[in-house]
């Protein structure tokens, strides 16, 4: 676009010119406004996490708990053909924590084969969300596992 | 907390181009820095990274807001009178001459205040914003031949506009004397 020599030593010359620099308040105030920014997320991130682990795993789970226990002893009423379609909640996460292990002995099989049986107690945390409101749901209740382990003996 | 570092670099390298854009726009230098301020915290939101690929999305951020900001502050100009500090703010110095500069500086100030804001966008731009011809019509939604030739009427204006200095700045050279043209504001807005 630009081949004429004197455009060029124009071109050099002007930009020889430096821009002047900013003033310290302008970056102070940038500065503010971008701190600002990473306050916010700071926040936002610790409010996050409280309200999922505090309220939904107390309150949450205690009132869906309890609404579970009473809708077994309820009948059934007849879904909507709409439910069908679209899930009433959805499953987000299932955290099982182990609490203990329980040494049961050594017990013989029908075969007389011994066997170790063992006892694993956990406490497993399920959460639900409903679509269509984005409500949640955490029910957290204990767990009981039998193992029947196969042992050998020298 | 890196971040943090990162956005004062960026800002370091750009914000004297911007303020410089943005001046030509806006009429005074605190509303050029109110401009820039708006448009690079924007811009870093979006850009966190700083990536130099996104620096002519910075400039239109620029335009966007000086010209959003010029037209609600012809609204208040035409309500009350400009304030000293006001126009003062029109006289601060564009540049930061070198020794032995301070003339052309000067000099080059008050041209482009002279030339049609058009062609004082597209220069200002290209030179000290170092941004191609692509990139600066596609934020101004002009052709590309469309500006390219604003650009080399500003330049010969500006190069009438600094013959006065030709000798000691650009040499007594024969084409340094008045170009071939017409008068460059003349031809193109």
């Amino acid at each position: 676009m630009n081949h004429d020599p004197n455009d060029s030593q124009l071109e050099h010359l002007l930009r020889s010119l430096a821009p002047a620099g900013v003033s310290a308040a302008l970056t102070q105030r940038v500065d503010a406004e971008l701190q600002l920014d990473l306050d916010w997320l700071g926040t936002s991130h610790r409010q996050r996490r409280t309200m999922r682990w505090l309220t939904a795993a107390s309150w949450a789970a205690l009132g869906a708990a309890a609404a579970v226990a009473v809708m077994t002893f309820l009948p059934a009423p007849p879904a909507p053909a709409t439910m069908a379609a679209a899930p009433a909640v959805v499953p987000v996460s299932t955290i099982r924590e182990w609490e203990d292990i329980q040494n049961d002995g050594i017990h013989y099989s029908a075969e007389r084969l011994p066997e170790r049986h063992v006892t694993l107690i956990a406490r497993e945390r399920q959460t639900w969300i409903d679509p269509h409101d984005g409500a949640e749901m955490t029910v957290e209740y204990p767990r009981e596992q039998k193992l029947v382990l196969p042992v050998s003996f020298q | 907390m890196e971040a943090a570092f990162d956005w004062k670099r960026t800002f370091e390298q750009v914000a004297p181009q911007l303020v410089l854009y943005a001046r030509q726009i806006v009429p005074t230098l605190p509303d050029a820095e109110d401009v820039v301020q708006l448009a690079f915290v924007r811009w870093w939101r979006r850009f966190p990274e700083g990536d130099s690929a996104h620096i002519p999305l910075l400039y239109a951020a620029v335009r966007t807001i000086a010209l959003d900001q010029r037209r609600s502050d012809q609204r208040r100009v035409n309500r009350e009178a400009k304030s000293d500090i006001a126009v003062a703010g029109e006289h601060a110095p564009a540049f930061d001459p070198l020794p032995g500069q301070a003339e052309l500086s000067g000099i080059v100030q008050q041209a482009l205040r002279e030339l049609p804001e058009a062609q004082r966008e597209v220069v200002t731009l290209k030179l000290w914003g170092g941004l191609t011809f692509n990139a600066i019509a596609a934020m101004t939604g002009d052709s590309i031949n469309t500006v390219a030739g604003r650009y080399r009427y500003a330049l010969q204006a500006l190069h009438l506009k600094l013959a006065p200095l030709k000798t000691e700045l650009l040499g007594d050279s024969p084409a340094l004397h008045p170009l071939p043209f017409s008068t460059p504001t003349e031809a193109l807005p």
